[in-house]
């Protein structure tokens, strides 16, 4: 009876170590398994985008390497007006995503168009998957002759 | 800007002191139509003003010009692939920027009046990409008239937010009183035409010392055109402080026969 009630102590020790390292719930685990602390976030990625493909002639879809805080890839959409674009971002850092959409002012000098405003976070996925939905600056520049575009998102946010 | 240069020999000022004054409210007929004007295409934008008085004087200088620009339109442009440096304008003309930075062309008519005379003097104009002012596309216009005077007289404009429309732009440009002689009122603009776009515009690519010619891609028309056409709507400042605000409707894809006359 007592060697049967060790082995039971044993497999459940065995079964909540297991659940602790795969994250499932487990009787008795504490609540800061799922509570865990939101990680600040200083965002500065640079994406270094090329144009991939066009729809009409003002709607781009880029993407390219980051570099920055997180690196990894990044995706836009740019719809651009006549003193306005549409940005709709993707950062892949790998281990999950994030995205953010908003309108930023575009405006013109020679070979180089320019924006600059702030877009919101909008989801993410993977370890992203609560970022908050924090405004964000985007900055850019992105040569007319062949589209390729620099964009820089900075900002503060929590994940 | 530089003030006209009159050319006294030409003998074109009258002797009598009286001059004919600006007088009644400006009238302004306003037109703008795309060449080509089919679905789908490239296009370049032409708008034309012709301005006059209720009573047939001579009307008060324009002062600003303020176009909005309808949306639906806007494409990607490539128009002003070089930045024209106003100081290079105002010193050598149109040689001192590239032909790269040119937007449109056009003309104005201007008259003077010298006592009891009018003089009228045509201007080609150029519009040329200038240099951003506070984060918005920037353009500097030039208009040049070699007879009966010689002037050439520069001013700016800019593609602006308009305040009146979440999409859509205001074309802005401000123009500078010129003067003529002593005594006489400024000059007074009864007509212009330009173009903001490709048409009759060349630009040069060099690539591995050979100099390659191309055309830039001009605004875009939709690929189904609203029946209505695209409305533009121009605001005239002028120098007595009336303003007046004319509509315009661009057609698109309405065959030439049915297109209206200016």
């Amino acid at each position: 009876m007592r060697l049967k009630k060790l082995s039971l102590l044993r497999v459940s020790m065995l079964v909540a170590g297991l659940a602790m390292a795969v994250g499932v719930p487990s009787y008795g685990a504490s609540a800061h398994q799922y509570a865990s602390a939101a990680r600040a976030l200083s965002l500065h990625e640079i994406g270094h985008l090329r144009l991939r493909s066009r729809h009409g002639s003002n709607n781009l879809y880029e993407s390219g390497t980051q570099s920055g805080t997180l690196g990894g890839s990044m995706s836009a959409q740019i719809v651009t007006a006549y003193t306005t674009a549409s940005v709709n971002f993707t950062v892949n850092p790998g281990g999950g995503s994030f995205r953010g959409q908003g309108l930023v002012s575009y405006y013109v000098a020679g070979n180089t168009a320019h924006f600059n405003g702030k877009v919101t976070i909008t989801g993410g996925t993977g370890r992203f998957a609560h970022i908050s939905h924090s405004q964000v600056q985007v900055t850019g520049a992105m040569l007319r002759s062949n589209y390729a575009a620099t964009l820089t998102i900075t900002g503060r946010v929590s994940f | 800007m530089r003030r006209i240069a009159i050319l006294i020999s030409m003998g074109l000022i009258a002797a009598s002191g009286a001059s004919p004054a600006h007088a009644d409210r400006p009238v302004v007929k306003f037109r703008a139509w795309f060449t080509p004007d089919r679905p789908g295409a490239g296009t370049t934008i032409h708008l034309g003003f012709k301005v006059g008085t209720e009573s047939g004087a001579i009307p008060p200088p324009v002062t600003s010009v303020n176009v909005a620009l309808p949306p639906g339109i806007e494409g990607d442009p490539t128009l002003g692939q070089a930045v024209c440096d106003p100081a290079a304008l105002a010193l050598f003309g149109a040689r001192g920027c590239s032909p790269n930075a040119v937007m449109g062309r056009g003309f104005a008519v201007v008259v003077l009046g010298f006592g009891a005379s009018i003089v009228r003097d045509a201007s080609e104009l150029a519009i040329f990409m200038g240099p951003p002012v506070e984060e918005h596309t920037a353009m500097v216009f030039l208009a040049v008239s070699k007879s009966p005077v010689f002037a050439e007289v520069l001013f700016h404009g800019a593609l602006l937010p308009n305040p009146n429309s979440t999409s859509g732009a205001l074309l802005q440009a401000t123009i500078p009183l010129i003067s003529s002689v002593p005594g006489a009122p400024d000059a007074s603009v009864i007509s212009m035409e330009t173009t903001l776009g490709p048409e009759n515009i060349t630009y040069y690519n060099y690539s591995h010392g050979k100099r390659t010619a191309f055309t830039p891609e001009g605004f875009s028309l939709p690929t189904r055109c609203p029946r209505a056409g695209f409305p533009f709507v121009s605001t005239l400042r002028f120098a007595d402080g009336s303003v007046t605000k004319v509509k315009a409707v661009a057609p698109c894809g309405v065959k030439a026969h049915h297109r209206p006359r200016g």
